[in-house]
Formats: structure tokens, C-alpha cells, sequence
């Protein structure tokens, strides 16, 4: 194990490894984030409205999902996956195994699944900061609920969730990393893989932690920004 | 080997996953001590503007909240030895899980610091105001006016960290460490039957989760009453 | 003609409306007054369905509800026949004053944006804001959001507008300006139901006025007939801790 830290070694070849699979880490990030804030308006509307039976089901799931860690979300629905996959496909007459499946997609459905719940309390939790008067005002002006909403909440809601969706989505990038752990090469494992012939892992580490940092970095100005924009009303 | 999951597993490994607990416990706890430690100083230096440490700390904390802490812990597991060998200590036959408390103590603290700033900030600047021209020192105004007003503030979001960690305390198998994870991947290996010991370790994270936010429950209704 | 017959509320084991009858002609302007719990705020909200009344039925022009089967289109029609006037006013804080004023125009009854915006011009100047239509709630005084508010509720050109203490949140200075509006609207003949404490407001104003107390009705009359002439002990207590300077005289 050298003593010295290869700067060359990080910047010229573990860096540019972990940039390369950039665009996975992306992915893995923002489709599960965009599948969670459609899905996730949809459960805090119906968690608002206090829709019937459905309602208290979603609460459940909810608290289960936002209560175990990610990683086991993750290591489980892999190996769910893998165990049943074979036996549906069968009865379906797919020709397709478990194991021709890119992990990708089982990283996807996971972290879709814990977006979705996390996403879901952010929006509520705007829905709710916005004033009961608010409804009020207009439903007496002859509004539906539905015009409502369109109109008079969610602009109000919005900027309200902004920060919280903004901590949401790094936390999918942060979490998108533990996909190795299912062979799934994105920026980390990218950086990792240049680092088995010559035992640099600690180069390498530093390089995907880099590549993280900015991406989070870059993240948080764009939210501050949006944040900005959709707060105007408020002489902000 | 892809066998049909078996319920009863899940419960009959239970006890063997309970038996490492005390590991994931540890981890949290020390990590949230430090934390709250070192970052009530990260936040001191940040609230009083101190010259070049302020800058420094800010970097820091930026780091630990823009990185995943699966990077954080390698970087220590392989840095800090490294580190301390340049100035002759060798460190590489400590165990393995004190190189995990110590990124979840950093980690933590970077994440408390920011927590405590922001609820020392909150006491409105009259408390402060009012507790001089009564005539306590400064040291006096802070722990008899401000900190327990900033404690109130903050507790629900210190909450959220501890279980935030507890869960973030599920990747440090990926080190070797043999907590409640640990014990799943040597009970799988064993069996062949690591999706059921998942599953059970899903249900300790989310009991002890269950109880760390009822306790925390308990203590903001009770404080609601003794302090103000 | 608006016209409530045997209206009852309870929250949960708190009966809070035990029964009240109201009958409303066009260009009225009835005031409730009374002790608080006494139910005059929850019958207003009755009224457009912001509470779900128990039992009673509700008649509003040519619109007849048993509210204790109200649909959806039951509500929706009440609502757009009547508006309010909240007591912490309650614009929308996303939209300037004139957007305020337009919004039930436009979202609701699919009225073209350039009619809305003649007629929310009009109405704001009537309440004495032609140089604030572009202002956000935020940058506007409790007085004038309360304008914006009336406006809002006046373009709508409903059958009554329902006034819920629409002075009670504001600072004393401000609540004159208020009031002074109130009067020019019952000035043109509008129908109005108002819940509040000012009590000459109420005298000068009103054509009837309502005593409730404990979730009923317990006296009605023209303001001379309540304020001089009370005929229950109820009423004329209440009307000597409120005003113990009016009480015996002409």
C-alpha cells in the first residue's frame, strides 16, 4: 500500500472512470425522483383528502418504507427479484431469466419505491403549511377542490417543498450508491473498478467522492434558484 | 439454491441477528455523543464567525452532507492510517470498528452542527436582550436562557438525525464490521437463505427506529411542560 | 330570498346550532349578534357549506337543499350564488389584488379574462384601491387586504355576502375604513348577512338584527326594536355588558 497519495493516478484515471458513469448515477437518481413526486402528489392528496380505506393503507406503507433502511429495501427487492422472477416468467412463457436482467432496473424499482414515500411526506407536509383559510377562500368564491388546488394551493405549496425535495434528490444520489452492492456499475463502482489492479482504493474513493460533492453541490444552487423563482409572490 | 422464501426463517433467525445488536447500538450511540459534541463546536465556530476555521468548517460540512457515506467510511478506512503513518503511527491493526464510529461521529457531527446553528439562531436576539439588562454574564444567558430554548427547537430535528443514522448504520457491513447486517450475510452464507434474514434485520431497524421516535415523542411533551 | 329552516350542528357531543330559523328578503342587511358559542359563525358557515349542517333546509333563490342530504352540485351551486368575507381575510397569497378579485370570475364561472378584469377594476375602485391592483397580499395593511376581500366577494355579483367579523382582526385605526365600505355596499341594495361586535356599526346599518345565544335564536327586530326596546332578559343582559350605555335609552 503506497504511502503517498497518487494525485496522478486519481485525476487521470479514477476521476475520469467515475465522470463516465455519471449519467448512470443520474439515472438511478432522477427517474425514481420523478416517478416519486407524480406518485407522491397522488398519495398526499389522497392522505389530505383522507380518502377512506386508502388512505390509512398508503400511511402504513409509508411508515414501513420510510423505517428500513435503503440498503435492505435495496438488497431485498434484488433478491426478491431474483427468487420469483424465473417462476412468473415461466407461467407467462417469457423467454427472459433473472439473470439476463440488468441490475439497473432492479435498482430503479427500489429506489423508486423509497423516493416515492419520501417525496409523498414533503408534498404533504406543504399541503398542510399552506393555510386551512386558503381552501376556504376558495371554495366560497364557487371554486371546485380541484380548482383549487390548481389554482391557490399548490403555487403555495411548491416553494414550501422546494427545500425538502431538493434534500430528497441528494439523498438518491447519495443512495444510488449503493448499487454496487448489486453489480450495478455507476460513478462509485466506475471509480472503484480502476483501483483492483493497483490496490488505490483510497484514490479512488476520493475521486468518486469528488465527483458526489459536485453533483450535490450543483444540485443545491439550481434548488435555491427554483426556490427563488416559485417564491416571488412572497416579495422574497 | 433460489428457494422459496421461507416466513418462518425470518423469525428463527431473529435471535441470532439480535444477538449482534449490541454493535449497532454502540455505533449509534458514540456516533451521536460525538456528534453532538463536535458539533455544537462546529457550530460555535460557525455562529461567531471565527476567521479562517469558519471557512473550513463550512467546506467540511458541505462534504459530509454532499457525499455518500458509504465514500465517507472508506475514505477514513484507508485515509487515516495513511495520515498517521506519515507522521509514524501505525493504526492499521485497530479493529475495524472504530474506523466506522469514527466516520459516523464526523458524519453526524456535521449534520448536528448544522442543526444546532440553526436553532441557537432562532432564539430571538430579545432573550438575549432581556438576560443581560437583568444583569447574567454571557455564559450565564447561554445555559439558563438560550440553550434550553435552542434544545426545545431542535429536538425533533436531532430526532430525525439519530434514526437517520441508525439507518445509515445498516452500511457498515460493506467494512466487515459483524453488527445485525453482518450476522445476515453469515447466516446467508450459511444457508443460502439471505432475503429471510433481510427481511428480519427490515424489522429490527424499524422497531428500534419505532422506539428511538417515541422516546423522542415523549421527551418534547414532557420538556413542553417542565421548561416554559 | 334566502330562507333557513331547522338547522342543526353539533360537534360532537357539542350541540352548537339547536334549531334556527332565518328568513332573509332581498337588499336586507341582517347583523347576528352575541355572546361567542353562541353559534353565529358556525350558521354563517352553514350557509356555504364551509360546515356541513346536521338537518335543516336552506333555500337561496330558486335553490332548495335538504341539508341533510346536500350533493356536490347542491354545494357547488350555493356556493356560486353566495360569497364571503372572512375575518382573517384570507386572499390568496399567490395572487396580486386584482388576480384575487378575478380568480372566482375566471376559474369559476369561465367568465373571458378581459370582462373579469373590467369588472375587478371597477369593484376595487369602488372600495377605494385603483392604485393597488398589482399588489400582493403581503405588501398590502390588514384594512386594505380586507378591501381587496369585499371586492373580491362584490364581483361576483352574488345573492347575499356573508360577512364572518370582518373587523374583529384588524388594528382599531384601520377598522373604520372597513366599516365605511360595508355601508356603501348596503348603500346599493346588496344583501347581506354579517356576524359582529361593532355594535353601532349594527344600529346605523342593519334592517334586522339576530340575538343568538347557546345555538338558538333568542330575539329578532329592527335595530331600535333590539338595542332600545329588548323584550328577553337574555338579550338585555347581553346588550348591557356590550354597550351599558345604550341600554334604556331612546
Amino acid at each position: 500500500m503506497g504511502n503517498q497519495f497518487d494525485i496522478n493516478f486519481m485525476v487521470t484515471i479514477a476521476l475520469k472512470a467515475a465522470i463516465r458513469y455519471v449519467p448512470i448515477t443520474l439515472e438511478l437518481a432522477l427517474i425514481p425522483f420523478v416517478i416519486g413526486t407524480i406518485l407522491g402528489t397522488i398519495i398526499a392528496l389522497v392522505r389530505l383528502y383522507n380518502i377512506k380505506y386508502i388512505s390509512k393503507i398508503l400511511q402504513v406503507i409509508v411508515v414501513i418504507i420510510k423505517g428500513v433502511p435503503v440498503v435492505l429495501q435495496l438488497l431485498i427487492v434484488y433478491f426478491a427479484v431474483l427468487q420469483c422472477f424465473d417462476s412468473v416468467a415461466k407461467t407467462l412463457h417469457l423467454s427472459i431469466r433473472a439473470k439476463n436482467i440488468n441490475s439497473v432496473y432492479i435498482g430503479l424499482v427500489a429506489l423508486s419505491f423509497f423516493a416515492t414515500a419520501y417525496i409523498s411526506e414533503a408534498i404533504r407536509g406543504a399541503l398542510t403549511a399552506v393555510k386551512k383559510g386558503q381552501y376556504e377562500a376558495g371554495y366560497s368564491v364557487g371554486l371546485t377542490k380541484v380548482q383549487t388546488l390548481r389554482q391557490i394551493i399548490l403555487p403555495q405549496a411548491i416553494p414550501v417543498a422546494m427545500p425538502m425535495l431538493c434534500s430528497n434528490l441528494i439523498g438518491l444520489i447519495k443512495g444510488s450508491s449503493l448499487v454496487f452492492m448489486i453489480s450495478v456499475t455507476d460513478l462509485l463502482n466506475g471509480a472503484l473498478i480502476t483501483a483492483n489492479s493497483n490496490y488505490k482504493f483510497l484514490e479512488a474513493y476520493v475521486a468518486a467522492a469528488i465527483v458526489y460533492w459536485i453533483l450535490c453541490i450543483v444540485i443545491e444552487k439550481i434548488s435555491y434558484v427554483l426556490e427563488r423563482k416559485f417564491y416571488s409572490f412572497n416579495g422574497r | 439454491m433460489a428457494q422459496y422464501f421461507d416466513g418462518k426463517l425470518v423469525f428463527e433467525y431473529l435471535p441470532e441477528l439480535l444477538s449482534r445488536i449490541h454493535i449497532t447500538l454502540l455505533l449509534v450511540f458514540t456516533a451521536t455523543v460525538f456528534g453532538m459534541i463536535f458539533g455544537s463546536v462546529l457550530a460555535l465556530i460557525r455562529i461567531h464567525k471565527i476567521l479562517i476555521l469558519n471557512q473550513l468548517v463550512a467546506i467540511y460540512i458541505s462534504f459530509v452532507r454532499g457525499t455518500p457515506i458509504i465514500v465517507q467510511m472508506f475514505i477514513v478506512y484507508y485515509g487515516f492510517p495513511a495520515i498517521l503513518m506519515n507522521l509514524g503511527i501505525d493504526i492499521n491493526r485497530w479493529d475495524k470498528l472504530i474506523f466506522v464510529i469514527i466516520t459516523y461521529g464526523l458524519n453526524t457531527s456535521a449534520f448536528m452542527s448544522e442543526i444546532i446553528r440553526s436553532a441557537i439562531t432562532s432564539v430571538s436576539i430579545g432573550q438575549s436582550e432581556a438576560s443581560y439588562s437583568v444583569g447574567l454574564t454571557k455564559i450565564q444567558t447561554f445555559y439558563r436562557i438560550i440553550g434550553p430554548q435552542a434544545l426545545k427547537t431542535a429536538l425533533p430535528s436531532i430526532s430525525t438525525t439519530i434514526v437517520g443514522l441508525l439507518q445509515d448504520s445498516a452500511i457498515a457491513f460493506s467494512l466487515g464490521i459483524v453488527d445485525v447486517m453482518g450476522e445476515v450475510q453469515v447466516l446467508g452464507a450459511r444457508t443460502y437463505h439471505t432475503i429471510e434474514g433481510y427481511v428480519a434485520a427490515g424489522i429490527i431497524f424499524f422497531v428500534l427506529g419505532a422506539i428511538v421516535e417515541k422516546v423522542s415523542g415523549c421527551i418534547e411533551k414532557n420538556t413542553l411542560f417542565s421548561k416554559l | 330570498m334566502i330562507e333557513l329552516k331547522g338547522i342543526h350542528k353539533a360537534f360532537g357531543k357539542n350541540q352548537v346550532l339547536k334549531g334556527v330559523d332565518i328568513k332573509v328578503e332581498k337588499g336586507d342587511v341582517v347583523v347576528i349578534i352575541g355572546p361567542s358559542g353562541s353559534g353565529k359563525t358556525t350558521l354563517l358557515r352553514c350557509l356555504n357549506f364551509l360546515e356541513k349542517a346536521d338537518d335543516g333546509e336552506l333555500t337561496i333563490g330558486e335553490t332548495h337543499v335538504d341539508l341533510k342530504h346536500s350533493s356536490k352540485q347542491d354545494i357547488l351551486k350555493v356556493r356560486r350564488q353566495t360569497a364571503m368575507v372572512f375575518q382573517s381575510y384570507n386572499l390568496f397569497n399567490n395572487k396580486t389584488a386584482i388576480g384575487n378579485v378575478m380568480e372566482g370570475l375566471v376559474t369559476g364561472r369561465k367568465v373571458p379574462k378581459k370582462e373579469a378584469e373590467e369588472i375587478s377594476k371597477k369593484v376595487l375602485d369602488k372600495v377605494g384601491l385603483s392604485d393597488k391592483y398589482d399588489f400582493y397580499p403581503c405588501h398590502l395593511s390588514g384594512g386594505q387586504q380586507q378591501r381587496v376581500g369585499i371586492a373580491r366577494a362584490l364581483a361576483l355579483n352574488p345573492e347575499v355576502i356573508l360577512f364572518d367579523e370582518p373587523t374583529s382582526a384588524l388594528d382599531p385605526e384601520l377598522v373604520g375604513d372597513v366599516l365605511g365600505v360595508m355601508k356603501k355596499v348596503a348603500e346599493e341594495g346588496i344583501t347581506m348577512i354579517v356576524v359582529t361586535h361593532e355594535m353601532s356599526f349594527a344600529y346605523d346599518i342593519a334592517s334586522k338584527v339576530i340575538f343568538m345565544e347557546g345555538g338558538v335564536i333568542v330575539e329578532q327586530g329592527t335595530p331600535k326594536d333590539i338595542f332600545t326596546n329588548a323584550k328577553e332578559e337574555r338579550t338585555k343582559k347581553f346588550l348591557k355588558r356590550i354597550v351599558p350605555e345604550w341600554s334604556y335609552t331612546i
